[in-house]
């Protein structure tokens, strides 16, 4: 039975809109000490500067395609995601604020996001499930780096996972690099919802906290 | 074990809304849903603590992508810098793009707005004209009618105009979703006209839905129009539904079996639960 403009049944009432968005002071401004210079080559990149951009790319291309491939695992879609996120990056440059992110947080979220998107495009959710045991495994932590720069990066976030409880780092690596979201991410550990988010949280904060990332 | 989508929106559904602050650590790894990121995006932008917390949480995630660094294919940085090289720039720094949140869009924290939100997880996709035989099916003529229809606006030629990869591989999906609808024996098909104009037919089959509607009236750009699955009398968020020239077609992850469909029209963004009467309920029974 069709029932064209009529109520929603058993709900009385609905709830009231939520009040209007109004535009929100920008957070402090953060900057990340180690990465100092790729803010300007972003910058650049907003004003079409092509060689500006080359050097971005050599610069934040590997942290792109590295998190492409942590969250899709097959070598083409990451490559395909690499590929997109940078041109992205290259169109949309202008709408990067240093006062609000480091370039290297701009770009590696787009990053994830991207390859989030995409793994859950491409991927069926049995597929996700069978995957996401793997997520515990770290693979990113499993190979040495190529470049001496990325590995001591990695080092340093290796160890300051260590800072995180077991459960928080469980939750963190398998929602980040396993692309899953926390509802699945308590479905495969079979904890609450509400836990799994604290979990997520609090790890990614203590992680903020040891990497002494400014917040 | 697998997770299916029993628990999909238990978030959301006839309970109130959390905190969305609890929800910062999950949005921060793109681990929440699309109701939930928008509930995030409205809070951080009119929540400082909570845009800095977040900003915070996005650059320790930003070194878990660090620590994954892995150099592309070497061919690879020919072909990007060869193909910005005839990619023209955006210029203002707060474009609005359609696909982002309404306001929400230049008021994200961060500066984290190449990310357009919605845009591949909502369950609405353009669909391939789908090469449906309805010839050997006997259907009822007002199931026929409506069957007709939705293969009318499947096979409009303007609605295929997506070109990534990925969405092409959903409008496939959903090609197929629909196919597999349409020939399905337990398929029921629900029509109903749209308050303020145009009709819709719900699809609802034992195990996937879809809702297609058509000659939709444009919304002004604060509002849009919003899926739910009615489930014994209660509405599940099911997305946000893009309008293409008046066409709809969803086919929601949040279905399930019983289930019927509405839609109502909501603020930009979607709510967590409907704050209008919807403008059609399609129910199987």
């Amino acid at each position: 039975m069709a029932h064209a403009g009529t109520t929603w049944g058993t709900l009385t009432s609905v709830t009231s809109p939520e009040a209007p968005d109004s535009a929100a002071a920008p957070p402090p401004s953060r900057t990340e000490p180690t990465a100092p210079s790729a803010e300007d080559l972003l910058l650049a990149t907003a004003r079409g500067e092509e060689q500006a951009f080359a050097q971005l790319y050599d610069r934040l291309s590997a942290g792109v395609h590295g998190t492409a491939r942590a969250v899709l695992r097959d070598p083409d879609h990451a490559a395909e995601v690499t590929q997109e996120v940078m041109l992205e990056v290259w169109r949309t440059a202008a709408r990067f604020d240093p006062t609000r992110a480091s370039a290297r947080t701009w770009v590696m979220t787009l990053a994830h996001r991207r390859a989030v998107d995409r793994v859950r495009a491409v991927q069926s959710q049995r597929e996700r499930d069978q995957r996401s045991l793997d997520g515990m495994h770290h693979p990113p932590f499993d190979v040495v780096a190529e470049e001496v720069e990325d590995e001591m990066e990695r080092a340093r976030v290796r160890d300051c996972l260590g800072s995180l409880t077991d459960t928080q780092r469980d939750a963190v690596l398998m929602a980040y690099y396993g692309g899953h979201t926390y509802r699945e991410v308590a479905a495969r550990l079979t904890a609450p919802l509400p836990t799994v988010k604290s979990r997520i949280r609090d790890g990614l904060l203590r992680l903020r906290d040891c990497l002494g990332v400014p917040a | 074990m697998s997770t299916d989508q029993p628990t999909g929106n238990q978030g959301t559904q006839g309970t109130p809304p959390e905190d969305p602050r609890t929800l910062l650590g999950a949005y921060a790894v793109d681990a929440v849903d699309d109701v939930e990121r928008r509930q995030v995006e409205r809070l951080v932008a009119t929540d400082e603590d909570a845009a800095g917390e977040l900003a915070g949480l996005q650059a320790a995630a930003a070194h878990l992508g660090q620590a994954a660094a892995l150099a592309p294919p070497a061919a690879l940085r020919e072909a990007v810098l060869a193909e910005a090289a005839r990619t023209p720039q955006e210029a203002a720094p707060d474009v609005t793009d359609g696909t982002t949140a309404g306001s929400h869009a230049s008021t994200t924290p961060s500066g984290l707005h190449p990310v357009t939100p919605i845009m591949t997880v909502t369950p609405t996709r353009a669909a391939e004209p789908a090469p449906t035989d309805l010839s050997r099916r006997r259907r009822s003529p007002l199931m026929l009618a409506a069957a007709a229809a939705a293969v009318a606006v499947l096979a409009v030629p303007g609605v295929v105009a997506w070109q990534q990869a990925e969405r092409a591989q959903q409008a496939e999906a959903q090609a197929s979703t629909l196919t597999e609808l349409l020939g399905g024996a337990q398929t029921v098909l629900v029509r109903g006209e749209v308050t303020g104009g145009g009709e819709a037919v719900a699809l609802l089959g034992d195990r996937s839905a879809a809702l297609v509607a058509s000659d939709l009236p444009d919304l002004d750009a604060d509002t849009v129009y919003q899926l739910w699955a009615m489930r014994d009398g209660v509405p599940v968020d099911a997305g946000l539904l893009e309008v293409r020239e008046g066409q709809v077609q969803a086919t929601p992850a949040e279905y399930q079996p019983g289930d019927g469909l509405a839609v109502s029209v909501e603020p930009a963004g979607g709510s967590a639960q409907p704050t209008t009467e919807p403008v059609v309920v399609l129910l199987p029974g």
